[in-house]
């Protein structure tokens, strides 16, 4: 249940981390990793679909860049990725408090 | 030398069911993704074995991979193939079973009731029901060596079970 909680939010949690700059996949999933405390962790092969999925829908753009022996794919947010970001941040924020209050109240 | 991230990659490409240029990008990230884990692990004191080991674990089993890439349509086409494969193998199955008790029934006819009498008309239902079997034995072998063959097909596609 916790992974299917975690893919639900998967978009918002991967436009958050590319909010800060410009990354490859492998910076992204460690950013995940290391800012949920080791909560999200995710299978990381399954992560790039959804980083695909949003390059997709205009939310990301991507480009290669050239490292000694291999090549390396780096997402950025586009300014229709920001604005998406924003409206789920504010939605979220609404849900997160609504949540906190029902499963955080003690009588 | 092939080490356990090549064999992944290998792998990956053998099962990965997506249009070319969407394939070479893909390997290309899962690539550069899994040397850099085993940079990280090998600064964290593994072996290259292990790091290599501890990468492809987190990265993900080249199953979960190929599924996470597919489009829904191509999961639905997976999963109708699963279901249109156990009923084949299902009806193979009927079939040499119908073929080995009617060879059992045979074989006890045969030894309870002696060898035929000549005669000149032999009974007209029993030589049906011996062709029939007959028939059963044969397409359900042949029902089940395309099983056989459609399985090892399907999981050389799927690069394996890692």
């Amino acid at each position: 249940m916790e992974k299917e909680r975690l893919k639900g939010n998967l978009d918002l949690l991967l436009l958050s981390v590319l909010a800060a700059g410009p990354a490859h996949g492998y910076a992204v999933i460690t950013a995940l990793r290391e800012r949920s405390a080791g909560a999200f962790d995710l299978g990381e092969g399954t992560v790039y679909p959804a980083l695909h999925r949003l390059e997709a829908a205009g939310l990301l753009d991507s480009d290669w860049a050239d490292i000694p022996g291999r090549r390396r794919r780096v997402y950025a947010l586009t300014s229709k990725g920001a604005a998406a970001l924003a409206a789920e941040q504010v939605r979220w924020r609404r849900f997160a408090a609504g949540m906190q209050a029902v499963v955080g109240w003690s009588a | 030398m092939t080490g356990p991230v090549e064999e992944y990659l290998r792998q990956l490409r053998a099962g990965l069911r997506t249009r070319p240029e969407e394939t070479s990008r893909i390997l290309a990230e899962a690539e550069d993704h899994l040397r850099e884990s085993v940079a990280a692990g090998r600064a964290a004191g593994l072996t290259e074995t292990e790091a290599a080991e501890a990468a492809i674990s987190s990265f993900g089993t080249v199953r979960a991979v190929v599924r996470a890439h597919q489009t829904p349509r191509g999961q639905a086409a997976a999963a109708l193939g699963s279901v249109a494969m156990a009923i084949w193998l299902l009806a193979g199955t009927v079939l040499t079973s119908v073929f080995a008790v009617g060879l059992v029934m045979t074989v006890v006819i045969a030894v309870t009731t002696g060898p035929p009498r000549p005669g000149p008309d032999p009974d007209p239902s029993l030589e049906g029901l011996a062709g029939f079997v007959a028939a059963c034995g044969l397409l359900g072998l042949a029902v089940l060596g395309t099983y056989a063959r459609a399985r090892r097909f399907r999981q050389r596609s799927r690069g394996g079970r890692r």
